[in-house]
């Protein structure tokens, strides 16, 4: 007899004498191997993607809850299953070392990241510039560093507005205006406002031209964003209002202001208007107060 | 039964069956008990040794437990011989207690309980062949089986099962834990837990079980007398088990943890945990044998002695062998086993040869300068001094800073039983290893082991390590200056355990690799910190030596 015809014979003998065998007793083991079934299919059909989206919503999530431990855990599992995002993981376990009091560590951390010479990852170099410039009244010494870490930003991200305008920002503050109307001249198509910003620097400059012609120009786009019908967006009346008084119209400022308050009556206009950037003096403003 | 005292060693002498009488089935192979008991004489030093030193293993301490089964089987098996027992041919017997015999020579010479313990196999198998032939020797199969399973294989072959098993069990637990939602990371052995870290053991990665249902499940298809495609499925189906229980037992116990706040890992618990799973996994195997327990036999069991089993040939008393010849061989396994025993005796003038316990007393202290070369101590005053409790470890440690900022830490580690490798250790705590060096420059340094390796938190990692014994030998030997007898020294896991240790090692971890500058600076300052400690080590050593005035 061939060994594939006793195979065949073993079977069917198999089958055929197996509710004579006490079957209950097989019971465990097909169990196990239905379990192990199920178990090889969570092992070898596991999803990296799906988890490592769960995983940077496990990060975030107790990140704004400020469960640093959590924060730590989620944010060294990201970095071990994606080497792409290695680097905000790792600006998530520098908050998270923070968080939990461990300064050295965090430091060690966020030097990876964002070391002051090297432009490594964006977030992280924001991150530190914003908590510097927090400092900054403290430690003026901290300023270089704070720019440092801007311009890495700007070498990895140029189109960044905020690191355009804190740069612009900065800079103003020290007079620096040639740097300061630079920054600021990147960000106007995002921050329109930075028109009467850059309208200031060019009146502190003494391009009474120039300034002119941003003071018109951020006259026109915020009375055009103003008067386009819809709900009352208060950021822009200011914007209007204050690029009116730049050019002496304290008449229409007032009318506009008067409209805003009738419109919408938003508590912006209620708290009034600061005083010393208009050139009226006194009077002209305190109507307002 | 009562035991005629000039009976054959392999059992009762059978007159009904063979229809000799004891004098002839005595006289036959011309081994007597005495003779047999001389022989065992020959081995009793490092057989001794080997059991002592693999007690001290988890995974090793069914070892009872199995020589226990291998007697049964082979007491169960003997009754199916057909008496009486007819010698097997001297050609086979002869070579096979020559390789026996100058093998436990070189045991002895060595000091390798784990050379001597194949020796004895080997001899064992010798005796039985020289008793009983084949007929014997195949019904003893199943007993000398279960018998190898107790003897680690060489080239640390049993580490790296115990750290395959270790990955394969903590990365199919993290995909299961990823499955309930546990926020969790991996690191080596270690899951970690927001607020816990769960050491995941020798224990848990299932090499103590695996070892172990591996042997049950061997003894029980063996005094099943099932076919050899039964083993082909219960053995691998076994080991899937133990994995499947692990990866359990590990996931439920960080479950528990994160959800519950509760430790099922450590403890009783763990112990408790341990024991059920042992009691699963039993009745799975034996459930699984019976599940195949209607399948018919498609190739040759090893308790198949009837249509194919080779009968002895009629006893001739012409073929008799002279007791002389097993009294000589006797004599000789019994001499070597003096030697052995004598060897034995010298080592334990050294009061903790066996122990792994250090031989320095309690208060011994340890200090290295505030400055070594351009490398400045962190810390001034007493090292800082870790003991770590489970295995009586003692570390002291000093953190050192170059010019540059690179942070070396010395540690120096003892009683270390043995030659510990931490190869495994730093894989254990997540490292990669992406370079492994044995060096010796010269004859005059001491050899060293260095490790380059990676890690995604720490970045990268240079270790530096050396280990003396206390007879101030370094074991760290060069692979390309390893003599042959050293390299058969060190075969089984065991060879040269009996010696304490004691360990320095120097780590540097840094976010980018060392320059070649730092590294040799580091070098230096690991050779000049081991030379220093080791001098405390050896004046106290030699201090304690000296007669108290």
């Amino acid at each position: 007899m061939s060994s594939i015809a006793r195979l065949q014979d073993g079977i069917y003998e198999w089958f055929r004498t197996w509710p004579q065998r006490q079957p209950w007793k097989d019971i465990p083991v097909l169990l196990a191997l239905l379990l192990g079934i199920a178990f090889a299919f969570v092992v070898l059909f596991w999803d990296p993607t799906s988890v490592r989206a769960r995983y940077v919503g496990y990060a975030n999530n107790a990140l704004a809850q400020n469960n640093f431990p959590t924060v730590l855990v989620a944010s060294e599992r990201l970095l071990s299953l994606d080497s792409a995002w290695r680097n905000q993981a790792l600006f998530g376990v520098a908050l998270a070392h923070q968080g939990l009091g461990d300064d050295a560590k965090a430091a060690d951390t966020m030097r990876q990241v964002a070391p002051p010479n090297r432009p490594v990852f964006a977030t992280a170099h924001m991150y530190l510039a914003k908590t510097m410039l927090q400092r900054v009244g403290a430690a003026p010494e901290l300023l270089p560093l704070i720019k440092a870490h801007l311009n890495q930003v700007l070498a990895l991200e140029p189109e960044s507005v905020e690191a355009n305008e804190m740069l612009g920002s900065l800079y103003a503050s020290q007079k620096q205006w040639e740097f300061a109307y630079k920054y600021y001249t990147a960000i106007i198509k995002e921050r329109p406002e930075a028109m009467l910003l850059l309208a200031r620097i060019a009146k502190e400059r003494g391009n009474a031209n120039a300034a002119e012609t941003w003071t018109r120009d951020a006259q026109i786009h915020f009375q055009h964003a103003v008067e386009t019908p819809g709900s009352d967006n208060p950021k822009n009346r200011i914007s209007y209002i204050e690029s009116l008084m730049m050019s002496n119209d304290f008449e229409k400022a007032k009318a506009v202001l008067d409209a805003g308050r009738n419109l919408s009556g938003n508590d912006t206009y209620k708290t009034g208007y600061p005083c010393g950037f208009c050139r009226s003096g006194q009077e002209a403003c305190g109507k307002w107060i | 039964m009562t035991q005629n005292p000039t009976a054959t060693p392999t059992g009762d002498s059978g007159p009904a069956s063979s229809g000799m009488g004891p004098a002839a089935a005595r006289s036959l192979s011309g081994l007597t008990w005495w003779s047999v008991g001389l022989i065992a004489l020959g081995f009793a030093p490092l057989l001794l040794e080997f059991f002592t030193n693999i007690w001290r293993l988890p995974h090793y301490q069914f070892f009872p437990g199995a020589l226990a089964a291998a007697g049964v089987l082979a007491w169960s098996r003997l009754k199916d011989v057909t008496r009486p027992l007819s010698p097997g041919k001297p050609w086979v017997t002869l070579p096979l207690l020559l390789f026996s015999f100058a093998l436990l020579a070189l045991a002895v010479l060595l000091g390798s309980p784990w050379l001597a313990t194949i020796s004895a196999v080997i001899c064992l198998i010798g005796m039985i062949w020289w008793s009983g032939g084949w007929a014997l020797l195949k019904q003893m199969i199943p007993a000398l089986i279960l018998i190898l399973i107790i003897i680690p294989p060489p080239f640390g072959l049993d580490s790296i099962l115990t750290l395959f098993l270790r990955r394969v069990a903590i990365t199919a637990s993290s995909r299961v834990l990823d499955l309930v939602h546990v926020v969790h990371c991996v690191s080596g052995n270690v899951i970690e837990l927001p607020e816990h870290r769960l050491l995941v053991e020798e224990a848990c990665s299932g090499i103590n079980s695996v070892l172990f249902i591996s042997a049950f499940t061997l003894f029980y298809l063996l005094w099943r007398r099932r076919s050899f495609w039964c083993y082909l499925i219960c053995l691998p189906a076994a080991l899937g088990f133990v994995v499947m229980g692990n990866v359990a037992r590990i996931t439920l116990g960080a479950w528990a943890q994160f959800h519950m706040g509760m430790d099922l890992l450590t403890g009783w618990k763990h112990e408790t945990i341990g024991l059920i799973l042992i009691a699963f996994y039993v009745g799975l195997v034996m459930s699984l044998e019976h599940l195949l327990s209607g399948t018919p036999k498609s190739g040759p069991s090893f308790e198949d002695t009837s249509s194919n089993a080779i009968q002895p040939p009629a006893s001739d008393p012409a073929r008799r062998i002279s007791p002389v010849w097993g009294w000589a061989v006797g004599i000789l396994f019994g001499i070597m086993g003096l030697t052995g025993a004598a060897r034995h005796a010298l080592h334990l003038d050294s009061p903790h040869y066996l122990s792994g316990k250090s031989a320095l007393h309690e208060g011994a202290t340890f200090d290295l300068p505030e400055r070594i070369g351009p490398w400045r101590r962190l810390t001034s005053g007493e090292p800082v001094l870790k003991k770590i409790e489970t295995t009586g470890l003692m570390s002291m440690i000093w953190p050192f800073v170059s010019p540059s900022g690179a942070v070396a830490v010395i540690a120096f580690d003892y009683p270390i039983w043995g030659y510990h490798d931490v190869t495994a250790c730093y894989i254990g705590n997540g490292w990669d290893i992406t370079k492994r060096e044995r060096i010796a420059r010269d004859g005059k340094t001491p050899p060293w082991l260095e490790m380059e390796m990676r890690k995604d938190m720490e970045g990268h990692g240079s270790l530096w390590v050396g280990t003396v014994n206390e007879r101030g030998q370094w074991m760290e030997v060069a692979q390309v200056k390893r003599s042959l007898l050293d390299r058969i020294r060190t075969l089984g896991p065991l060879g040269n355990s009996g010696e304490t240790s004691y360990r320095v090692q120097l780590l540097i971890t840094s976010p980018s690799p060392l320059s070649a500058d730092d590294r040799e600076s580091a070098t230096r300052l690991f050779q000049e910190a081991r030379a220093l400690l080791v001098h405390q080590l050896f004046g106290q050593l030699n201090q304690q030596k000296k007669p108290a005035p």
